[in-house]
């Protein structure tokens, strides 16, 4: 891991990308084939909330500044981090949540990690996100 | 005379057909394709092509389409059934299928909500089509077209009538959902979170 900037947030070999960014979807979901699979921080940084809102259709919601100004959000993972938490590349956030859990979301069609990222907060703030194509190049480099 | 009448009647019958106006290419039928290695579902995927789709030319459902299909069960093969069997219903209730048939707005009637692939000669895409059962051609309550790659999905019925559906068939988020309202079908895109 060093010398890393990013790794996956779903490091399983069960995982693989089920959706990827498009108009009507911001992020990348990863698949937990049915598991509560471990879900790690992908960069360096500090959370700025862990909610769960009616917004994000009753869906978990962990957002994080990272170190490099990027915003990551990970969505339908049950997490014990706060809000103003430091985080380390690779440190275990939480776990992907199954049905019946609160947090798993009313448009969830199964247990996964729906992941986004934006360049900078004032992206973060106009939802132009960062496509899957890229958001998986900083962990292939 | 009468036996020539009865030979010639329908050579002449074929000729004045022939001589009517042009017609367009009939598009080929394609075949559903088999269970291609790794991906059940490919992307793009247009299961058959037909010329009618509930008793309409596709070319009157909507403007240009020159084929379209339903992604019905009955198109299915036996692994696409299996997979359809495990998929899991949207938020973890309600039920899933390709297509329900139901009276959604309680009139008496019962509505067919199915979702399909068209194309427009090169292009192709999505759409969400809800029909009024009982009549042929079917009415036609909501057409909705959608763009991008042809993707199968499944609808999530809920308890209260809603659908939900798009966003493959994989564990991920559906896109979008049907309500009804006053006896109409009321379409929506979802958050796009």
């Amino acid at each position: 891991m060093s010398g890393k900037k990013a790794v996956e947030p779903v490091a399983d070999s069960l995982s693989r990308i089920t959706n990827r960014t498009g108009p009507n979807h911001l992020g990348t979901d990863f698949t937990a084939r049915k598991q509560a699979l471990p879900v790690y921080a992908v960069k360096e940084g500090l959370v700025l909330s862990n909610t769960v809102s009616a917004s994000n259709s009753g869906a978990a919601t962990i957002t994080v500044l990272n170190s490099d100004g990027s915003v990551s959000r990970y969505l339908h993972i049950g997490s014990p981090v706060k809000t103003g938490d430091a985080l380390i590349i690779g440190q275990p956030l939480g776990l992907v949540l199954l049905p019946g859990q609160r947090g798993y979301g009313a448009t969830n069609t199964g247990p996964h990690l729906h992941y986004e990222q934006y360049l900078d907060q004032s992206l973060f703030e106009k939802r132009k996100y960062m496509n899957t194509e890229e958001v998986i190049a900083q962990w292939s480099d | 005379m009468v036996r020539l009448n009865r030979w010639w009647a329908p050579v002449i019958l074929v000729a004045l057909v022939s001589c009517g106006p042009p017609k367009p290419a009939p598009v080929p039928p394609v075949a559903v394709p088999p269970t291609p290695a790794g991906k059940l579902f490919p992307v793009p995927y247009f299961p058959a092509r037909q010329t009618q789709i509930d008793g309409h030319p596709v070319g009157e459902l909507a403007p240009g389409w020159t084929a379209a299909g339903l992604y019905t069960e009955g198109q299915f093969t036996s692994e696409q059934k299996a997979w359809v069997a495990t998929l899991e219903p949207a938020g973890g209730e309600g039920r899933v299928a390709p297509e329900f048939t139901g009276d959604f707005d309680g009139d008496g009637k019962e509505e067919t909500v199915s979702y399909g692939a068209w194309a427009r000669g090169a292009e192709e895409g999505n759409f969400v089509l809800v029909t009024r059962t009982g009549s042929n051609p079917a009415e036609i309550l909501l057409l909705k077209e959608l763009r991008g790659l042809p993707r199968f999905t499944v609808f999530t019925l809920k308890p209260d009538g809603s659908l939900w559906f798009g966003g493959g068939v994989d564990a991920g988020e559906v896109t979008m959902n049907l309500t009804w309202d006053q006896g109409k079908p009321v379409f929506r895109h979802l958050s796009r979170d």
